[in-house]
C-alpha cells in the first residue's frame, strides 16, 4: 500500500474524528449558543444562500471561457505539426488564418536593418522562432507578422488569452519586445461525482500542449539584414 | 390488525414529527460541516500547473465533491447517534413500541438525508461563486449544469445519503448489541480500505464503493441504492429485535 494510501486513511480517519468531536459537541442538550430559535434563523439564512448562490449562478454573466472555442488535443498537436512543417519548407503562408495572431506593416526607406530583442529576454530563451523572408511582395515595406498555433489546456484554447511580442521599427532598427513574465491562472469547476458518473466523460485534467510560434519577418531584397550570431534566424529560401 | 395498523401509522407519525423538532440541532451540525467543507475546497481539490517560454499557467480544480464527501459523513454519524441509548430512551416518553421508534428514525433520517443531499448539491454554487468572482482567478471555465442535470445531481447526492445513513444505522444497532462491535466495527471498516483483491488489486472499500459510483444508469443507480439500504435498514430492524425494550 501506498504513502500516500496511508496518509489520505490517516487523514479521514481525523477529519472523521474531528467531525464526530464537532457533531457531538453541537448536538449537546442545553447548548446555550445553539438554542431552536437562532438555529431556525440560522438555518433559514442559510437556505437563502445557497438559493441565492444558485439563482446568481445563472444570471451573472460569469468571467467564464464559454465564448473560447474547445479543441482537441489531437487538433492541437496536428497545428503545430503542421507549423513545423511549413518552417522546414518555408511556407508559413499555407498555415491556417487562425495561426496568425498579429501582423504589424513598416512603410520604409532603409537599406540596412538591425535586429533588436529586449534585453529581458535571451537569445537561447526565445521561444519563438525567429523566420525571415526576402521577398518584393511587400511593396517595399517589412512585415512582421506573430504566428502562434493553438495552446491548449484541458481541452480550452487559451491562445487568444496569451500575450503577444510587441514589434516597433525606429530608423534602421526594429525592436522586438517579447513578453517578459505571465500568468494566467484559470478556476476549473468539475461536476460534482455525483453528476459526473452519469454523463459524458470531461476534460482530461492535468492535459496540456503549447502552442507554436514565429515571428515572420518579411523584407524588400534590397534591405541587409544585421542580427547579432547568437539571434537563431531562420532564412526561407536558403 | 386493522387498528393495530392505524395505531402504528399514528405513532410513527407523532414520533417522525417530534424527532423533526427535537433533533433540529443536526441540521445546525450539517450547516457546519458543508461550511467546513467548502472551505477546505476554497483552495481547490486538484492543481495542474505548466510552464512554458516565459508563460506560467495554473488550473485550479473546484468541485462540491468536499462537500457532498463531508454531508455523507455526517449523515453517518448521524444515523449511529440517533440509535444510541439516550435518543432511544427519549421516544418511550411517548410510546414504547420499538418498532414505531425504529421507524420514525428511518424516516427522520430519510428526511435528513433528502435535506444533506440537496443542501450539499446547492453548496457547490457557493463555492463556485466565491472561489470565481471573490478570489481571483483569471478565468473560470465549467461545463454549465443544465436543469435536468442539476435534478439529477440532488436525487443522486440525496440517494448517496439515504445509503450512507442505513450503513450508520445498520452500525449504530450492531453497537448496540454488544460493547466489542464498537471497536470491532471500525477496525473491520479499515481492513477493507487496506485489504486489497480482484484484478486490478483495489481495497474492498474501495470495490464496494465502486458498485455505485461506476454505475452509470440512473435507474440501475435507484435500484442498488433502495436494495441496499432496505436490506440494511431492514437487518438494522431484524438486530433491534434481539435487544431488549428500552435497552
Amino acid at each position: 500500500m501506498g504513502v500516500v494510501v496511508v496518509w489520505s486513511l490517516l487523514l479521514l480517519i481525523v477529519i472523521l474524528v474531528l467531525m464526530i468531536i464537532l457533531i457531538q459537541r453541537l448536538l449537546k442538550r442545553g447548548n446555550r449558543f445553539w438554542t431552536l430559535n437562532r438555529l431556525k434563523w440560522l438555518s433559514g439564512a442559510y437556505l437563502l444562500i445557497l438559493l441565492l448562490a444558485l439563482a446568481l449562478y445563472y444570471v451573472l454573466p460569469i468571467k467564464e471561457t464559454s465564448e473560447l472555442r474547445t479543441i482537441s488535443y489531437e487538433e492541437a498537436e496536428q497545428r503545430r505539426l503542421d507549423f513545423y512543417r511549413a518552417v522546414e519548407q518555408g511556407k508559413l503562408a499555407e498555415l491556417e488564418q487562425d495561426d496568425f495572431r498579429e501582423q504589424w506593416r513598416f512603410e520604409t526607406y532603409v537599406e540596412r536593418l538591425y535586429i533588436k530583442l529586449n534585453k529581458t529576454v535571451y537569445p537561447e530563451e526565445m521561444g519563438s522562432e525567429l523566420i525571415v523572408e526576402q521577398t518584393d511582395d511587400t511593396e517595399g515595406a517589412i512585415e512582421v507578422r506573430y504566428i502562434m498555433t493553438p495552446t491548449v489546456i484541458e481541452r480550452l484554447d487559451v491562445t487568444d488569452q496569451l500575450d503577444t511580442p510587441r514589434v516597433d521599427l525606429q530608423g534602421e532598427h526594429l525592436f522586438i519586445h517579447f513578453p517578459d513574465h505571465q500568468e494566467l491562472r484559470l478556476a476549473h469547476f468539475s461536476k460534482a461525482f455525483t453528476i459526473k458518473q452519469f454523463s459524458a466523460p470531461e476534460y482530461i485534467e492535468g492535459v496540456s500542449s503549447p502552442g507554436a510560434s514565429a515571428l515572420y519577418i518579411r523584407l524588400p531584397q534590397h534591405i541587409e539584414l544585421e542580427a547579432s550570431d547568437n539571434l537563431p534566424i531562420r532564412w526561407v529560401g536558403q | 390488525m386493522s387498528l393495530t395498523t392505524t395505531s402504528l401509522a399514528h405513532n410513527v407519525k407523532q414520533l417522525y414529527r417530534y424527532k423533526l423538532h427535537a433533533y433540529f440541532t443536526v441540521f445546525g451540525s450539517l450547516i457546519a460541516v458543508q461550511l467546513l467543507g467548502l472551505l477546505l475546497s476554497l483552495n481547490g481539490v486538484g492543481q495542474f500547473a505548466t510552464y512554458f517560454d516565459h508563460i506560467y499557467i495554473h488550473v485550479n480544480h473546484f468541485s462540491a465533491n468536499f462537500i457532498i464527501i463531508f454531508s455523507l459523513m455526517w449523515v453517518f454519524i448521524i444515523a449511529v447517534t440517533v440509535t444510541t441509548q439516550p435518543y432511544r430512551d427519549a421516544d418511550f416518553v411517548f410510546v414504547a413500541n420499538r418498532m414505531s421508534s425504529h421507524l420514525s428514525n428511518i424516516l427522520f433520517l430519510l428526511t435528513a438525508s433528502v435535506i444533506g443531499g440537496v443542501t450539499a448539491m446547492l453548496c457547490g454554487f457557493v463555492l463556485k461563486l466565491v472561489a470565481g468572482y471573490i478570489l481571483y482567478q483569471d478565468l473560470v471555465f465549467q461545463q454549465t449544469l443544465s436543469l435536468p442535470e442539476l435534478l439529477l445531481g440532488l436525487a443522486a447526492a440525496s440517494l448517496y445519503m439515504i445509503l450512507l445513513s442505513s450503513a450508520g444505522f445498520l452500525a449504530g444497532m450492531l453497537s448496540q448489541l454488544h460493547k466489542a462491535v464498537k471497536f470491532v466495527l471500525p477496525a473491520l471498516v479499515l481492513a477493507m480500505l487496506i485489504m486489497e483483491t480482484g484484478s486490478p488489486r483495489l481495497p474492498i472499500m474501495i470495490m464496494l464503493a465502486q458498485f455505485f459510483t461506476n454505475e452509470d444508469s440512473f435507474v440501475i443507480f435507484v435500484i442498488k441504492v433502495a436494495a441496499s439500504s432496505s436490506l440494511l435498514f431492514g437487518t438494522a430492524l431484524l438486530i433491534s429485535n434481539r435487544l431488549e425494550v428500552r435497552q
